[in-house]
């Protein structure tokens, strides 16, 4: 079983597979998105129950305009009824919803979906799930480090002060911990841009099952793997162990 | 649709009760296979059936055909096995071996030379009307939102049988076709289809909110209408076979293709209504 008390306190995930999973029923992509949808639901519910505190999905990434027009067009589509249907769920569980990402890239209609399920959640204490829309790890910093540069030009701090904590204050990330725990799914092996700053100690588990077929058993799976890993930050194991 | 005894003589009590008895066990061992079985046990579900109503449609189609019936229904059980692999290869194969087979069977093992052909050719359209239109199921669970395209099947072929039911019992009075169910009326039909059309919307009030509006009445009146010509088709297979009920299996339901019949040609259609809805987005 999971351990209740070593839950990764922040989960990541690249749901990816959904194409392969359609080809290899002779279905078209957007059938395996739709499928896929349908794992966003059980594998949020599950993670919220579970009680992990922040829970954020790679849903589209700043190079996935690049994909077919129809497909973009499904996806945003998809992406529009998922946030509509999804609040009223999100309340029923407790759950905050954020979005990471450049937002201006997205269509006004979508937008106005996601403030208007951010504001409905605001109040809600549980778990925080986040999408990364349009999101794209090295434009996060690139942006986090104009801001900086733009805040230091004008002289708002020195030089000097700016250290790890102070930079993270820049990311639209911030004020969340960092991933302890990122799944990828579909058998790649790779981390895609996605939030490269934040992954820096990150635990990585890769499994072959297709994100439409990701369910339960294969989140406690990971999870149970997760749990049994040392995490050590640069450490020795010794220095761990000895409460350090 | 269950034959309402409207003139003449009381409804058969003892049988309405048997059927609702059957009804409230037989429901909800349904409804949890659906909702919490995985997909395989789903799709063992309907080998099952597929098996048990080709022993059916053998014994009335063949009924001197005793043994040549259940080896069939046995091979034929495992054609929807074809489907859930997504291999169009294997579909085709599976299809061609069961069709040389029938074809060796009937030579092999040939009675009267007169009816071989016409026994060869019932032998084969088992197999289509049976576990090929019924293993669109397991497609359409294998689909997002599978589980609640199911469900939406269901309660639309059931409250259809319903509104059927009743309004031809209390308002029939055209009659439908009568040279093929002679209970059956049109206002009986059309009662289905507001039946059907009364389901589809209460479920996307309920479990399946995803469904668009314009979705939930078209499915309904299609897979409705669609349902009671699976009916209509089946009583034409009885009165064609000479047979009043396909079987016995279901106490007070009469047998397991009596009760499938709306839904083995709803199957499809829902399955590919459900594929022109993912399309469209």
């Amino acid at each position: 079983m999971v351990n209740p008390k070593k839950l990764p306190r922040h989960l990541a995930i690249i749901m990816d597979g959904n194409g392969r999973w359609a080809r290899e029923r002779m279905l078209r992509r957007i059938v395996g998105h739709q499928k896929g949808v349908e794992t966003v639901r059980t594998i949020v519910e599950e993670c919220s129950r579970l009680g992990i505190r922040y829970l954020t999905l790679f849903a589209f990434s700043s190079e996935n305009w690049l994909r077919p027009k129809t497909e973009v067009r499904a996806l945003m589509a998809l992406l529009k009824r998922y946030v509509r249907t999804e609040a009223g769920r999100m309340m029923q569980n407790n759950i905050r919803f954020a979005v990471i990402g450049n937002r201006s890239d997205l269509p006004t209609d979508v937008n106005r979906e996601i403030d208007d399920a951010i504001f409905r959640t605001s109040g809600n204490s549980g778990m925080t799930l986040t999408l990364a829309l349009s999101y794209g790890g090295r434009q996060e910093i690139i942006r986090a480090a104009t801001l900086l540069a733009a805040d230091l030009a004008a002289g708002k701090m020195d030089a000097a002060a700016v250290d790890e904590s102070f930079f993270e204050r820049y990311l639209y990330s911030f004020g969340m911990p960092e991933p302890d725990l990122l799944i990828r799914t579909s058998g790649e092996m790779r981390i895609s841009n996605f939030l490269l700053w934040q992954l820096a100690y990150t635990e990585l588990y890769f499994t072959d099952v297709n994100w439409p077929d990701f369910g339960i058993p294969e989140l406690h799976t990971a999870l149970r793997d997760y749990q049994a890993r040392e995490r050590r930050f640069g450490r020795t194991s010794d220095q761990l162990h000895a409460g350090h | 649709m269950f034959p309402c005894r409207w003139h003449g003589g009381t409804i058969r009590q003892e049988f309405t009760i048997k059927r609702v008895l059957t009804a409230i066990v037989a429901l909800p061992l349904l409804i949890l296979l659906v909702l919490k079985g995985s997909f395989f046990l789903f799709a063992c579900f309907i080998l099952l059936l597929s098996f048990l109503g080709l022993i059916e449609y053998f014994r009335m189609a063949l009924p001197e055909r005793k043994p040549e019936g259940m080896a069939a229904s046995l091979i034929g059980a495992f054609l929807p096995l074809a489907l859930v692999y997504h291999d169009p290869v294997r579909l085709i194969s599976s299809l061609s071996a069961v069709v040389i087979l029938s074809a060796l069977l009937f030579l092999f093992r040939m009675t009267d030379v007169k009816r071989a052909a016409g026994e060869t050719a019932l032998f084969l359209m088992g197999f289509f009307y049976v576990p090929f239109l019924l293993g669109h199921l397991i497609l359409l669970r294998g689909l997002p939102f599978g589980v609640q395209w199911i469900f939406l099947l269901l309660t639309i072929v059931m409250s259809g049988d319903s509104g059927a039911y009743y309004v031809g019992c209390r308002f029939g009075k055209r009659k439908l076709y009568p040279a093929v169910s002679p209970n059956k009326s049109i206002e009986g039909a059309l009662g289905g289809l507001a039946g059907s059309l009364a389901g589809a919307l209460i479920a996307r009030a309920t479990f399946f909110p995803e469904l668009g509006g314009g979705d939930a009445v078209i499915t309904a009146l299609l897979l409705g209408g669609i349902g009671q010509l699976g009916d209509l088709f089946e009583s034409l297979l009885k009165r064609s076979f000479g047979v009043k009920d396909s079987g016995v299996i279901v106490p007070g339901h009469g047998g397991i293709l009596d009760r499938l019949d709306s839904i083995v040609f709803a199957a499809p259609a829902a399955y590919y209504y459900a594929m022109f809805v993912f399309m469209r987005l």
